[in-house]
């Protein structure tokens, strides 16, 4: 039973590593370890897939979403501008 | 107050005060006025400007605080709800924890299988509704990071020095978000 604790990881652990991956290069034994767990474990096979697809949906959403696009109107920026200049006045002349 | 420029702020960082806003509120409208406000707080505060981050950093910040008021006047029951949850690193509510056990998912918390039709549809806005609103959950400090690893695109290194935390915590933080996340996604999207 040793043996095998040694060479397996927990469902904690094939989590961990799957986050890890997503950041940076695995040791090969992490790596090994990673793939042996995911190969006989199936949550943690859809958990590896669905916390990718996640992460390239929060890059697809940053660069694809409106929120890029969007800017501020120019109406918006003259009255931004106008209540600064308004209350840059106000504090110079205190 | 000549270390700033505030007859400059809406030119150079509106545009960009305004996206960083949209990444957490959904509302154009209240996005603007926060921006607004930001750049008022800004001049009132000026003296308090010693130089030592970026004028744009610095206006970054009172935004940022802005934004986390927002919450607390949106609904104050979800800010506690998820400051509860922040002590909770020891992901017990995930996985199993006993002597014998090798930390294998709770029965409940096990991800089911996401058809490929759900996944093809994680490019639609009705998903990043969903996706959005999971990742305003998160408690304040795991957001911040996800915030500044994606959208400022800043490496784990300066986050942990911003943020005063070490590396091995910054880990820990990074997989509890993502078994979150996905918990979230999976009832709030595939179920």
């Amino acid at each position: 039973m040793k043996i095998v604790r040694f060479i397996s990881i927990s469902c904690k652990e094939s989590t961990q590593l799957s986050t890890k991956k997503l950041e940076q290069k695995l040791s090969w034994k992490e790596a090994i370890l990673l793939q042996c767990h995911v190969f006989i474990c199936t949550p943690c096979r859809y958990f590896q897939q669905q916390v990718n697809a996640i992460h390239t949906s929060i890059r697809n959403m940053i660069s694809n979403d409106k929120i890029l696009n969007t800017k501020l109107s120019e109406e918006k920026k003259i009255d931004m501008q106008a209540a600064l200049t308004k209350a840059q006045s106000e504090i110079q002349t205190n | 107050m000549n270390l700033l420029q505030p007859a400059k702020w809406v030119e150079l960082y509106g545009d960009y005060l305004l996206k960083f806003a949209l990444f957490r509120l959904n509302d154009v409208a209240l996005c603007e006025d926060l921006v607004q406000e930001t750049f008022l707080a800004g001049l009132k505060a000026s003296e308090n400007f010693k130089g030592e981050s970026s004028e744009k950093t610095w206006l970054t910040n009172i935004l940022k605080n802005k934004i986390i008021d927002e919450y607390r006047k949106k609904s104050r029951s979800k800010i506690t709800e998820t400051e509860t949850q922040q002590e909770e690193t020891d992901f017990s509510d995930f996985f199993e924890k006993n002597e014998n056990d090798y930390g294998h998912w709770q029965t409940e918390q096990k991800p089911i299988a996401w058809e490929k039709s759900i996944l093809d549809k994680m490019v639609t806005q009705e998903y990043y509704q969903v996706l959005k609103r999971c990742m305003s959950k998160l408690p304040e400090l795991q957001f911040n990071l996800i915030q500044e690893k994606f959208f400022i695109e800043n490496d784990p290194k300066n986050i942990c020095k911003k943020y005063n935390i070490t590396q091995s915590n910054y880990w820990v933080m990074i997989h509890r978000v993502h078994i979150v996340l996905r918990k979230c996604i999976e009832i709030n999207w595939v179920k």
